[in-house]
């Protein structure tokens, strides 16, 4: 053989082992055979990254797979920032794990492409409750909610439930007991806005006399939102029950209602429970960090947990971070508004309850998992009670099962019952959210003012609203394109079996489609506003 | 016909029928290339129904288009020019209705409603046109270039409750007329009476329901229905203990004399 030509053997013999070699990789990769051989693995997916979580997670694969030997589970965790993009490329790339969590933006399409509906499932009960009180009761039943309240798990355009839920998000302020002790003494926490104003001023005085740097409030960019949305919403309640479309005592479109409303000129930023929430917003932001517009998530929560701050402004999700390896004690306090009679209450009926709080933490099974049986029973062992209490107990979680408790240590996350439903937030869509993001700082800059922001916000409010009008009409129809495929489909290929979601999608597609109609004629006769 | 070739042609239609099958799921879960695939090799064997299925994948199959638009359109024309009053005639009646309200670019409501008002004329218990009246209410009620007056629209669309065989669509169009006149600040009186009607009939969606409940027992108290409004707010006490509203009703109830309700 000539030199030449044994060059080219080599080559081609080692291209092959190459080859062979990758091919054998990744077909072991994606095979049941490995781990011993007969092992059925399961990927878990999930943006719950505190090292609490991980850790439970990691206790419940290996107690379930102690339960069943021929399993064998993985956790997948992967930063929320990047969730979305992951999850898009896992879904196109057929590369999807097994069981995936829910929530951030996740689409009808991308549920009914890609995951497997879990309605019939939840129809019996969960083995995994056997010996308690639920051992009987439906699967879904054994959630507080029943599963319908979060579109996480039941997606109303479908109705079709695609995960189960396992925990509920409050909104709090985490407070640094011992340094409240040191700046109130043993004065009881705040019982009303007043209190709660008077102990920031406590605050700033006390950073003062001992020459600290100390802010009382710590917020980020991130929960600010949901800071201005709860002042919001609470203050505009008795606008609520004026353009309450329905007559149904809440609003169940948090943008649509009072979008159709601002139109129908039924309310203005001069209503007094709007100006009523800017001035709060104005007053409390004060106590913010500086540049609180601009901190992330990890400043924010530094400088909580360096003592820089006596509160911090976010919720039960931050419970295993804030209260864990800190080294002082944490404690839990509501955000007290101004109730009626307060000068600033002008708006709100009264508090906000949060007995409907919807639960999130969902979890589903793709349609590309290959052992689908067994991540349903995972499921099913996950979201039963002891498991969920088991949640709730190490990952300080508001647990969703029915009968389970929220810990001791969080017991300041306990549902407030008491109150009445949202009002409404200024930014509810996506224009009217950019405008008023882009003018909140008129409302927080000490050389700002309540008027300054409220004309800056009348310059575009009309306009934002129409484009979020505009965008929801496009989304209906959208929507309303594929239901009657959905519609004809089902009941072609299910004969009755389906008979009861079919009654449920016709009559939302009825009311859906009316409420594109007044949309666009709201729209078009109230082209001044 | 010997056994071997009758076998064959067996297991040809059963393959078809469980391609058929998977292509009615499959456009079920906007899987619609995948339909299309299914469901024309089932029209292409004669399933007339298929054929509307596929013209519904066509139609909805990504990235929507103008010719998918026309190329949906021609096969529903297809199955009706073939027999126009079957089962699979009437429905690419409905759906070509559909294409007109909804995927047409601009829409065409006045033509979508001369052809909900045709099937309804010639077939009205078929279950497409029992679909249609509720689609034709819709356009009565809202679109202006359907029906100029509001007032004729929605006596119109009240009009079709007497030919509302199917009870579920019944209660749809009571849904529609109740809020329609909520919306419109039309008739409290008519509006509950649509309400209450639904109600009767039977809501399928809870959170639906609830709503109306709610909906019903204010309309009742602002008409100085006391007791009607009491029985709807405990109703909805009853049915929804974890809603935004229940300290609310909870305070009608028992400004209405119905004495403290017990916290749930």
């Amino acid at each position: 053989m000539k030199r030449e030509n044994r060059f080219a053997v080599v080559g081609a013999v080692l291209l092959a082992t190459v080859f062979v070699w990758s091919g054998a990789k990744i077909f072991l990769r994606t095979s049941p055979g490995l781990d011993g051989g007969a092992k059925k693995r399961l990927t878990f997916a999930h943006y719950l990254v505190y090292e609490s979580n991980r850790k439970f997670f990691d206790e419940i694969f290996r107690d379930y797979e102690r339960m069943h030997p021929d399993v064998s589970i993985q956790q997948l965790d992967v930063p929320p920032p990047v969730w979305p993009a992951w999850r898009q490329t896992r879904f196109s790339g057929d590369t999807a794990p097994d069981i995936i969590q829910l929530g951030r933006g996740i689409t009808d399409e991308q549920c009914a492409l890609f995951l497997r509906p879990l309605t019939e499932a939840l129809r019996e009960p969960n083995p995994y409750n056997r010996g308690t009180d639920l051992e009987h009761v439906p699967w879904r039943e054994t959630f507080v909610d029943g599963l319908d309240a979060s579109t996480e798990t039941l997606r109303p355009q479908l109705m079709d439930y695609y995960g189960v839920s396992s925990y509920v998000n409050i909104e709090r302020f985490f407070v640094n007991l011992d340094l409240y002790a040191r700046i109130a003494g043993d004065a009881p926490p705040p019982r009303d806005y007043d209190e709660f104003v008077a102990l920031c001023q406590r605050t700033l005085a006390y950073a003062r006399e001992h020459e600290l740097n100390l802010e009382p409030i710590a917020g980020s960019v991130e929960f600010m939102r949901n800071f201005f949305n709860r002042v919001a919403a609470q203050q505009t309640q008795r606008i609520a029950r004026r353009i309450d479309l329905e007559g149904d005592g809440f609003l169940h479109q948090r943008h649509r209602e009072p979008a159709l409303g601002w139109l129908r000129g039924e309310w203005n930023l001069d209503d007094p429970g709007v100006r009523g929430a800017c001035e709060i917003i104005r007053e409390l932001g004060r106590y913010f960090q500086p540049g609180v517009l601009s901190s992330s998530r990890d400043e924010a929560g530094f400088l909580f947990k360096q003592g820089q701050t006596l509160l911090i402004y976010s919720g039960s999700w931050d419970a295993s971070y804030f209260m864990t390896d800190t080294s002082f004690r944490v404690g839990v306090m509501p955000l007290h508004l101004p109730k009626p009679g307060h000068a600033l209450g002008r708006g709100t009926l009264g508090g906000i309850t949060e007995l409907a709080a919807v639960p999130s933490g969902g979890f589903a099974i793709t349609k590309g998992s290959r052992h689908p049986e067994v991540a349903l029973d995972f499921l099913r062992y996950f979201s039963s009670r002891a498991i969920n209490q088991k949640f709730a107990n190490d990952c300080l979680r508001v647990p969703v099962i029915v009968g389970a408790k929220t810990p001791v240590a969080v017991a300041g996350f306990a549902l407030e019952t008491a109150g009445y439903a949202w009002g409404f937030t200024l930014s509810g869509a996506d224009a009217t959210m950019r405008l008023f993001e882009t003018s909140v700082d008129r409302l927080l800059a000490p050389n700002g003012s309540v008027d300054e922001f409220l004309e800056r916000l009348k310059d575009g409010y009309g306009g934002a609203v129409r484009q979020d009008l505009q965008a929801s009409v496009r989304e209906g129809v959208r929507a309303q394109q594929r239901l009657d495929a959905t519609i004809f489909g089902l009941s072609q290929s299910s004969g009755t079996k389906e008979h009861e979601r079919l009654r449920r999608l016709h009559e939302n597609q009825a009311l859906q489609e009316a409420e594109i109609y007044q949309t666009r004629l709201a729209l078009a006769e109230n082209k001044s506003q | 016909m010997r056994p071997t070739f009758a076998f064959i042609l067996i297991l040809a239609n059963l393959s078809a029928a469980r391609a058929a099958e998977n292509g009615w799921e499959a456009l079920a879960r906007f899987e619609f290339e995948r339909a299309r695939e299914s469901l024309a090799a089932e029209a292409a064997v004669g399933n007339r129904m298929a054929a509307v299925g596929e013209a519904l994948a066509v139609l909805n199959r990504q990235p929507k288009t103008a010719g998918n638009t026309t190329e949906a359109e021609a096969r529903l024309a297809t199955v009706i020019r073939e027999n126009s009053r079957d089962d699979a005639g009437l429905w690419a009646r409905y759906f070509s209705a559909r294409l007109e309200q909804w995927h047409r670019t601009p829409t065409q409501p006045v033509a979508a409603a001369t052809m909900y008002r045709a099937l309804i004329a010639e077939n009205p218990s078929h279950a497409a046109a029992q679909h249609a009246l509720v689609k034709l209410a819709v356009l009565l009620i809202y679109e202006p270039a359907v029906e100029p007056s509001r007032d004729a629209g929605l006596l119109v669309a009240a009009e079709f409750l007497t030919r509302a065989t199917d009870p579920n669509v019944a209660v749809g169009l009571h849904l529609l007329l109740g809020r329609a006149m909520l919306y419109f600040r039309k008739s409290e009186p008519d509006a509950l009476t649509h309400l209450e009607a639904a109600l009767r009939g039977g809501i399928a969606n809870r959170q639906t329901r609830a709503s109306t409940l709610y909906s019903s027992a204010e309309l009742a108290l602002a008409l100085g229905r006391r007791e009607s409004a009491l029985q709807h707010f405990r109703t909805f006490l009853t049915e929804n203990q974890r809603d935004q509203r229940v300290n609310y009703v909870r305070e009608q109830v028992a400004a209405l004399g119905g004495g403290e309700e017990p916290a749930k």
